[in-house]
């Protein structure tokens, strides 16, 4: 069974299948969603209320989720070339990702001891929000400027 | 890669909407294709090839530096 599903799943990627995609219509869902978790994370923060660490938590979420419905659906003329730019912007956002993630406590520390603050520490201080988001970010960005320059 | 596409596109009269919709592609795919930002797939050079009846050799040629 399992092999099976990796020689369909092989035959699938040979035949040149495109990544599995949600509806066009789902990244206005997923722009609300965003949109709307970045105004409940500010108006939390205004109210000050009692379980704020709660739905500060919820709406970082809820604007995670929304901006990977956002990545996960088709483009409005969605071909091959659009294709190949999704590729090499999950590419990037993935190799770029993964560098600030291992660099940022080196650069960290690096910051502390010429600051002077000793002794020093390792600050890998990288929660879920902040990865996740990083790559989000970076793979929306790189699709944007790949769609506009070539 | 260079490519003749705006010229066959010219000697059929078409533009590039007319050749983005025969092909089944974007208009702005045509326009990257032109302007030498973005090599097609095969299949791709084979169905302008085929749209335009001339060899895929006449449209698409390989740089001096490839």
């Amino acid at each position: 069974m399992r092999s099976n599903f990796l020689k369909n799943f092989c035959e699938f990627e040979k035949k040149g299948g495109t990544f599995p995609l949600i509806s066009y219509q789902f990244k206005w869902i997923g722009w609300a969603i965003a949109i709307s978790a970045v105004a409940a994370l500010i108006s939390v923060k205004i109210l000050d209320s009692s379980q704020a660490a709660f739905y500060k938590q919820l709406f970082m979420h809820a604007l995670l989720i929304g901006l990977f419905m956002i990545v996960i659906t088709k483009d409005k003329d969605e071909d091959e070339r659009i294709n190949e730019l999704r590729y090499r912007a999950f590419s990037f956002a993935f190799v770029l990702g993964t560098a600030m993630v291992l660099l940022m406590p080196l650069a960290a520390m690096v910051l502390d001891a010429l600051a002077g603050r000793l002794p020093l520490e390792w600050e890998q201080d990288q929660s879920v929000f902040f990865i996740m988001s990083s790559f989000l970010f970076y793979y929306l960005m790189y699709f944007q400027i790949f769609k506009r320059q070539l | 890669m260079k490519n003749t596409v705006n010229v066959q596109r010219a000697i059929h009269k078409m533009t590039q909407a007319d050749l983005s919709e025969a092909i089944g592609v974007s208009r702005q795919t045509i326009n990257s294709i032109e302007k030498n930002r973005y090599v097609p797939s095969t299949v791709l050079a084979l169905k302008i090839a085929r749209l335009f009846k001339v060899a895929v050799e006449d449209i698409f040629e390989l740089d001096e530096k490839e």
